[in-house]
């Protein structure tokens, strides 16, 4: 299979639209029943897709529509959890940081339906599915049952493993591992890549790795040794700075090319520079284009126009491209 | 033998309730006058949990705080409050202060005004007369100093000089004027392996002469880093309160008589990184171990600030805290 040279993707995330976020307070405030809000969540998915589409993200997701919070999501599905209440993440921002209270255990599917839906919903061949990798899930979670977060993260492991297992096993096709908390205590490195690479063990599909906001030279050791074919990383936040350091990187770059901290919308030119920056460091053919991070905190408006800002900017590049004859890459699994 | 004091350091996780009204509040729904009235009200309800569980040494929960360096930075001139920054290892992120120039305290700083509502509150919960001693909490110079963007300073000394000298120490003198006798500073940044030991030096003189001047005690928190392996620093304010990180001073016993050479020492016994609750027997052990220390006053305490932790877990940690404390010292060991 093979795709435009320079595919476009998201990380993930994208605004819930107005309507929809209605829909859940309602449902909250028990005005809706759970078909109701099952229902708009679908429209939801409908949407975002479409969007995605429209403004033409070769590679689209379903925007985490069904999500509220990345770790929290699967905590509530994973069997052994246990959630005290909301703790403090910065000013007034509160997350439900759940607990590890007893063995930890599969219990079924969490995210398959996600993607089924997903895909029979979009003319795109290739969606992205995004799982939160077992690192952070430890990371963000209070440790009450394991003697070490190493066991508890090498447990999370076998678990995401057993999830990402059943996507393949029904056609997903490209799986991204977000694991933001990865470089927050360095000591661990060592042993939280052996515990992603445990999680992605026996995955024939596409599986790349998203970490953001993060001190990329403590991550850069382990390159090779995280048996991942992409790496997904936030650059336009920081002003395309620390781009030489994929220099020599043997896999895949996602490379971030919009903000998603910040409101004003890149122009196409803006990111076809970034584009050509990074090509003087990794071959275009190994370079996929993505915003920073998950869109979902900007207004839907905003994003929208920072996804159309970004094709508009690749497509800027790849006419450069064509004229050296390059304009497709095969879509790899293995690398 | 050495007399065992409970208390809680640092913050209390801001209740749902409060964050609510706060979030009203900034997005324009209800006066100041009724957030206002919502701190005082969550204040109350806090010292009432506190003076239950018979916590001598209290704060008043840092309600009106986002992070240990906020509102803080807002009242410094010279200082723009900045993106948000990761607080240490923590997923806990705060305002990090951008300085633009020279720093000074601006006179519209409330905290003062802050801590002596604190204190009528307390007082009316407590009684007068009552034993219990409200600490304000303020940044040290070296956590405000190393969790800033110096964007004007040529050296960090100098940055840390004017925060000592004209930040912490004017807010010394306005909250000894206040009554307070006891001043708890953070400094989870001594504890830190970062600064130069140079610098970590500065920081405790720093502290050292402008406590002295103030003629108010100070209760250095630090968190999050080994004590032992900073042991020098802390020895140089040793006539002071030390508050320690236990679960981060692991080692301890390999500085365990060293620390007989503190006047006074607050062991954070109690994890406010971790919703497990200490068992009573474990507890029970580390007491005895440092009361056999020679040090005047001993404290048992929570080990950081307690916004990591949901707050129900932070009520069951302050009651068993508390009861434990006072059986301790009712019956002197056989505490089960
Ligand atoms: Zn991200």
């Amino acid at each position: 299979m093979n795709l435009p040279i320079l595919p476009t993707t998201v990380i993930g995330s994208y605004p819930r639209p107005k309507w929809f976020r209605e829909v859940i307070k309602g449902f909250k405030a028990g005005r809706y029943d759970v078909e109701a809000l099952n229902e708009a969540a679908d429209d939801a998915v409908v949407a975002v897709l479409r969007e995605h589409e429209i403004v033409g993200v070769d590679i689209p997701s379903d925007g985490e529509m069904r999500r509220d919070e990345m770790v929290e999501y699967f905590a509530e599905r994973i069997d052994g959890f246990k959630f005290y209440g909301p703790v403090r993440v910065w000013g007034n921002n509160f997350f439900r940081k759940p607990a590890v209270v007893g063995k930890l255990s599969y219990v079924k599917p969490m995210i398959v339906e996600e993607f089924l839906f997903a895909r029979r919903n979009t003319s795109k061949q290739i969606i992205k599915v995004t799982i939160t990798g077992p690192y952070t899930i430890a990371d963000w979670s209070f440790n009450e049952y394991y003697d070490s977060k190493e066991e508890l993260t090498f447990e999370l492991a076998k678990i995401i493993n057993t999830e990402i297992k059943k996507l393949e096993e029904v056609g997903a096709l490209f799986v991204q591992v977000d694991e933001p908390a990865l470089t927050t205590h360095p000591a661990e490195m060592e042993w939280a890549v052996q515990a992603i690479n445990k999680s992605i063990e026996g995955i024939n599909i596409k599986v790349g790795l998203h970490v953001c906001y993060s001190n990329y030279d403590i991550l850069k050791p382990y390159f090779d040794v995280l048996k991942v074919t992409q790496y997904a990383l936030e650059f336009a936040n920081r002003g395309f700075r620390d781009l030489e350091m994929v220099k020599g990187l043997t896999k895949e770059l996602g490379l971030g090319v919009v903000d998603v901290h910040t409101r004003r919308v890149e122009d196409p030119e803006e990111v076809a520079r970034a584009i050509l920056k990074a090509i003087s460091y990794i071959e275009p053919q190994y370079l996929y284009i993505n915003p920073d991070c998950g869109l979902k905190l900007l207004p839907r408006s905003v994003a929208r126009a920072k996804l159309n800002s970004m094709v508009k900017g690749v497509n800027i590049v790849r006419k450069e491209l064509g004229k050296r004859g390059l304009s497709e890459i095969p879509f790899r699994t293995n690398i | 033998m050495v007399k065992v004091h409970s208390a809680i350091v640092g913050s209390f996780p801001r209740p749902k309730g409060l964050a609510r009204l706060v979030s009203r509040f900034n997005s324009g729904k209800i006066s100041s006058e009724k957030l206002e009235a919502g701190y005082e009200n969550y204040t109350r309800k806090l010292f009432k949990l506190l003076t239950s569980s018979k916590i001598k040494y209290v704060t008043d929960g840092m309600f009106r705080w986002d992070d240990i360096l906020n509102p803080l930075a807002n009242y410094i001139s010279g200082v723009k409050v900045d993106g948000l920054y990761r607080f240490y290892e923590n997923n806990f992120f705060f305002r990090a202060p951008q300085i633009e120039g020279r720093i000074k305290l601006r006179d519209d700083c409330p905290i003062p005004v802050w801590y002596q509502k604190s204190m009528e509150i307390l007082n009316d919960v407590a009684g007068n007369n009552s034993q219990y001693v409200l600490k304000p909490v303020l940044p040290g110079p070296l956590t405000f100093t190393f969790n800033s963007i110096n964007n004007h300073y040529s050296s960090v000394e100098d940055l840390m000089r004017d925060y000592a000298y004209d930040v912490l120490r004017p807010l010394l003198n306005e909250l000894r004027h206040r009554n307070a006798s006891i001043i708890e500073i953070h400094e989870p940044e001594l504890t830190y392996d970062r600064a130069d030991p140079k610098i970590k030096l500065l920081g405790v003189e720093l502290l050292s002469q402008v406590f002295r001047e103030a003629g108010v005690k100070i209760w250095l928190q630090t968190y999050f880093g080994n004590a032992c392996k900073n042991l020098d620093f802390l020895l140089y304010l040793s006539k002071y309160i030390i508050g320690i990180d236990l679960k981060a001073t692991e080692d301890y016993t390999k500085c365990f008589n060293y620390l007989s050479e503190l006047n006074s020492i607050a062991v954070g016994i109690y994890d406010s990184r971790s919703t497990l609750i200490e068992r009573n027997r474990s507890v029970y052990w580390y007491v005895n171990k440092f009361s056999k220390l020679n040090v005047s006053e001993l404290f048992i305490s929570n080990n950081s600030p307690m916004d990591f932790l949901p707050e129900i877990i932070a009520v069951r940690k302050i009651k068993k805290l508390g009861r434990f404390v006072d059986l301790y010292n009712k019956n002197r060991g056989d505490v089960k």
